[in-house]
């Protein structure tokens, strides 16, 4: 049963965040005997409290607290990830792709590519191959461990037969962490479409229900919701000690602890590093290289919409029901470094494509009026629509901070999160734009609209790993440079990005910092 | 009391004269297509005058113009507003001189006073395209407001093609989530 821990037991490794990274730790810690107190700044839902409502489920889920966008990020909303239990697994669409082998290893393949800070990671791709199997194992994931694949939606089948009259190749219902027939306890798909507002059955891997339960029968493990962490603490000789937090009634708590580990995502991260400021850390803890914020990375993408020639209801079903792959590889001739993919995304709705297609696009008849809604919004029952990603490059300057004097309403700092896009990346895009609505071209498409970046849901990078202590954050198990119980567990440490949607690996990564922090602490070296 | 902004499709009743208390209610006329079970409509004005939510209604309508619709949903998108406004002193100032603004016909160097849901469409459609120059945190208050409003409409959605909760129907995997048929078998 789900135990409790005392405030003062310092026993316990305390994890901040119940997310990917943070919950998938948590989980596998308590497997092993380890005690542990998980402190999650939102509320725990249930399945009963998801419903197909984008809307109701946006402000249910998201973290709508205080942000300030600067560069191209949207001032007010730069980024868009979850304030709940579970984290950004109760939204992800549940795409689950292995790194490739060369993106373990960019600045050695791409070489040094002018204002961008790539590194290699700390990481043999061959020591991931083990973890990644255990991940997909973990997940259910499609395509893997005999796992049948998801059967393509209407929308899938229209980028597929784009993509194929294209010439393309590996083209499939893609590595998705949704049960196409009931395992581990989680029912098959149904087809619902809403991944993204929280799979209202459980067919899609979410720490949520898959982690946490678990976690809690081990007897080792106590979740604590609605409890915002505000700052770790530390001792006179540098470890990390414990942590501050507001509990749910709005009370400072402090919470002992032998390790801490943050998988806050990648802005709370970084922001609790720096609010954690100190007399003897006065730049940030585990930030003696000033690279705490940093090297913020959200991938490269973009969105295109086109208006087919009959139907789809692009609603119905899996969102990310397929993928395009061939263009993920690394080929320098197409004139960037890196790579991207195509996979199927619906547009969240009449409202939100009404509104988003106008107000993104440039190739429309203007935002509102007769004309726009003729050929947009009563087409809107024959969009198809593809989502790009790809792997954006690490800049120094892309970086989380404190702004000086906004407070959020537990008095912290507001974070000021800047992104600039490198040329690289506006090079991939525009390749990206062109092939994504060629696919759709070879399908008939009527009209294609290419609409620029959504807020970033997948934000990664501001504390990342490296084997330099100057050149990041952490170390290859995480661990940071400055402090060796601190630990950092989320796509925060991401030394790149990668194009592939970033779940699978910070899942991956947390399985391997599990064995590791608990081999560390078994030796008594933390 | 002048019902002449009103679509032939359409009928709606006023009733009282004070401040506060303007009726509208609405039933579907002939030749309207339905797009809920219940068209009929209602609202009792909380914060706007009459004048107000008439043009805010012909607004939205010029904004997100769909001829399947009656009055019915752009009416609801206004009930909104007003609701908003009874709530935020800011909003109904904004809404209100916002509309008197729509209410301006410009000829020449000269400006003629003609209530914006009795100009038309033409006029209309002028008087929005200086307004969203002029006074565009009016205008996106609208527009912001009529695009969720009319868009988030279940029966608006539908009839768009938007299905909307399919958990309580099992989802789509036996309800068309494969269905296409206009496209040609990918070899």
């Amino acid at each position: 049963m789900a135990r409790t821990y005392d405030l003062n037991d310092d026993s316990v490794v305390v994890i901040i965040g119940s997310g990917a990274g943070g919950g998938t730790l948590g989980h596998e810690l308590s497997e092993k005997g380890i005690d542990v107190v998980c402190l999650e700044a939102g509320p725990r839902l249930d399945l009963g409290d998801i419903v197909n409502d984008w809307g109701e489920m946006g402000a249910k889920l998201s973290w709508n607290d205080k942000r300030i966008g600067s560069g191209v990020l949207n001032p007010g909303y730069p980024l868009w990830v979850c304030k709940t239990v579970g984290g950004t697994t109760v939204h992800w669409a549940g795409a689950s792709l292995r790194f490739q082998e060369h993106e373990w290893k960019v600045r050695t393949v791409y070489g040094d590519v002018p204002g961008a800070t790539l590194l290699d990671w700390p990481i043999e791709a061959a020591e991931m191959d083990p973890y990644y199997s255990r991940a997909e194992d973990k997940l259910g994931t499609t395509g893997t461990h005999g796992i049948p694949r998801l059967p393509g939606n209407n929308n899938y089948k229209v980028m597929e037969y784009g993509a194929k009259k294209l010439g393309y190749q590996t083209v499939h219902t893609g590595n998705m962490s949704i049960n196409p027939e009931p395992r581990d306890g989680r029912p098959g798909c149904v087809q619902l479409g809403f991944c993204m507002a929280g799979c209202a059955i459980g067919a899609k891997w979410s720490v949520l229900y898959s982690e946490i339960p678990k976690a809690e029968a081990t007897g080792h493990f106590e979740l604590r919701p609605d409890s915002m962490v505000v700052r770790v603490l530390h001792d006179d000789s540098g470890k990390a000690t414990g942590v501050e937090y507001m509990d749910a009634d709005g009370n400072l708590q402090m919470q002992k602890a032998r390790v801490v580990a943050v998988a806050g995502n990648s802005v709370e991260t970084p922001r609790l590093l720096l609010n954690s400021a100190s007399g003897m850390f006065p730049d940030g803890l585990a930030n003696s290289s000033g690279q705490v914020g940093r090297n913020y990375m959200r991938h490269l993408t973009g969105t295109v919409y086109a208006v087919m020639p009959g139907a789809v209801h692009f609603d119905r079903g899996t969102q990310m029901a397929g993928i395009v792959m061939d263009e993920v590889r690394n080929d320098t001739s197409r004139g960037f470094a890196g790579g991207y993919l195509m996979e199927t995304l619906p547009g969240f709705g009449v409202a939100a494509i009404a509104g988003n297609v106008g107000g993104m696009a440039v190739d429309t008849p203007g935002t509102w009026g007769r004309d726009y809604t003729r050929e947009v919004i009563e087409n809107y029952r024959n969009m198809a629509g593809m989502w790009l990603v790809g792997e954006d490059m690490p800049q120094a300057d892309n970086r989380v901070t404190l702004h000086d004097t906004e407070k959020d309403q537990y008095g912290l700092p507001v974070p000021v999160v800047h992104f600039d896009e490198h040329p690289n990346d506006l090079a991939m895009r525009n390749h990206a734009y062109r092939m994504g609505s060629a696919v759709y071209e070879a399908a008939g498409a009527s009209k294609t609209y290419e609409l620029p970046p959504f807020p970033g849901t997948h934000n990664l990078g501001t504390c990342r790993m490296s084997a330099n202590p100057e050149d990041g954050v952490c170390g290859s198990t995480g661990a940071t440079h400055d402090i060796p119980n601190l630990f950092i567990s989320d796509g925060s440490q991401f030394t790149t990005g990668a194009a592939e949607n970033p779940t699978l690996t910070i899942v991956a990564l947390a399985i391997r910092q599990a064995e590791l922090m608990a081999e560390a602490m078994r030796t008594n070296s933390i | 009391m002048d019902f002449s902004y009103l679509s032939r499709r359409t009928f709606l009743q006023g009733t009282g004269t004070t401040a506060a208390g303007v009726a509208i209610t609405g039933t579907l006329g002939a030749g309207g297509i339905a797009v809920a079970e219940d068209a009929s409509w209602a609202f009792e004005p909380k914060a706007l005058d009459e004048t107000t939510i008439r043009g805010l209604i012909a607004m939205a309508r010029q904004l997100y113009p769909h001829d399947f619709l009656d009055d019915g949903p752009y009416v609801k998108v206004v009930a909104g507003l007003d609701a908003s406004a009874a709530e935020d002193a800011d909003l109904q100032t904004l809404l209100t001189d916002g509309v008197r603004g729509l209410g301006v016909v410009v000829s020449g160097d000269a400006s003629h006073g003609v209530a914006f849901h009795e100009q038309s469409r033409g006029l209309q459609l002028r008087a929005m395209k200086r307004t969203e120059a002029d006074n565009g945190a009016f205008f996106e208050a609208v527009r912001g407001a009529t695009l969720g409003g009319l868009y988030g409409n279940p029966e608006v959605a539908a009839a768009l093609g938007f299905e909307g909760s399919a958990v309580e129907h099992g989802g789509y995997l036996d309800r068309g989530f494969d269905d296409i048929d206009w496209l040609p078998q990918s070899s």
